[in-house]
């Protein structure tokens, strides 16, 4: 099945290359949608999320051939987007690491965790600062290890975990402020 | 892992928006189609490359001072300011040796390498790739090649004037 799904990758990767149109829709609807949710978690905006698909698959379709397989295709476009969208959103203004929280530090860590809830995390999630929330996406949701992450934002690796800790805690503090608030 | 982190980990799925497939395809094709056109310059840029290439292929033998240049590094960052100082230099010596339309000219096409570059140098920015490294050192080199044989031509040309004239 993965074998299979590499081969009928590699027909459509070796067609879009050569400019086929068809290909490069069919990449492009397989993962469009997640690539998609990629660039709105880091840019937090839907229509930057937008410029960021459209400059990334243009940049893909454009490199292709630079394309080696060495990584899967998902994750090498996936490199382009997280590239992308945190460029737009420096240009934005809407990416920086969070330097301070006093709130954070005067604040108990949270004893006892509630029952969670998807829609509520994920809103949560969406009020984080910027740094916050990409650093926490691509640690938590985009499956990236700490490694990664300071090679993606080139910043340090035991920055990328301060930060994530920190956003974790921030998380937290919005969601019980969320639930205590209704 | 606490309870926070394995709840969202075990539901990623869950944290993403609808969306439908293809949407955004239409302004994705939209500037394939108008960047399709774009690339053509590129082949332009191409063509000029293999031209002044077997032009100054033999400069390659004499010129020695490239040879202090920094290796093939996957870094442009470390490659980029040692050729821009170096162009910068031999512009600058052209432009003492020529009259303006003759500088025009070669100006012109030098800012064709200059806008391929910058093309490649933001490709680069995304794909961290070894081949656009090497595509941007050979956009340098070739400048460099370009100019030093230009130079090179018209330092004959006058030599060559002055001996005729002495003669």
């Amino acid at each position: 099945m993965e074998a299979q799904a590499i081969s009928t990758h590699a027909d459509l990767i070796e067609r879009a290359v050569d400019n086929d149109r068809a290909a490069q829709f069919e990449l492009y609807k397989k993962y469009n949608a997640a690539m998609y949710n990629t660039a709105f978690r880091i840019t937090g905006n839907t229509a930057l999320a937008e410029d960021v698909i459209q400059e990334s698959f243009l940049s893909a379709f454009q490199s292709l051939v630079f394309y080696r397989g060495e990584a899967s295709f998902g994750s090498w476009l996936k490199r382009i987007v997280i590239n992308k969208a945190i460029t737009l959103a420096k240009k934005e203004s809407r990416w920086d690491l969070v330097e301070d929280d006093t709130q954070l530090d005067q604040m108990d860590k949270v004893a006892d965790e509630p029952v969670y809830d998807v829609e509520m995390v994920k809103r949560a999630i969406e009020s984080l600062p910027h740094g916050f929330r990409t650093v926490l996406s691509l640690y938590l949701l985009e499956g990236y290890d700490h490694k990664e992450i300071a090679e993606i934002l080139d910043i340090t690796e035991s920055t990328s975990k301060t930060q994530y800790m920190r956003a974790k805690d921030k998380l937290k503090v919005l969601l019980l402020e969320k639930m205590n608030h209704g | 892992m606490d309870k926070l982190e394995e709840f969202i980990i075990d539901r990623k799925g869950q944290f993403d928006e609808p969306r439908r497939p293809e949407d955004g395809w239409d302004g994705v094709q939209k500037r394939l189609d108008r960047k399709q056109t774009d690339w053509t310059v590129y082949w332009k840029v191409a063509a000029v490359f293999f031209f002044f290439c077997s032009l100054v292929l033999v400069v390659l033998l004499f010129t020695q001072e490239e040879r202090s240049a920094p290796a093939l590094a996957n870094e442009p960052d470390t490659f980029e300011e040692f050729y821009f100082h170096q162009i910068n230099q031999k512009m600058r010596e052209y432009t003492t040796l020529v009259d303006a339309s003759q500088r025009e000219e070669l100006f012109q096409d030098l800012a064709d390498f200059d806008s391929a570059y910058a093309e490649l140098r933001r490709s680069f920015e995304d794909l961290q790739s070894e081949e656009l490294a090497e595509a941007m050192l050979e956009n340098l080199r070739l400048r460099m090649l370009i100019l030093n044989e230009q130079i090179e031509l018209i330092r004959r040309g006058k030599g060559q004037e002055e001996y005729y004239h002495s003669s």
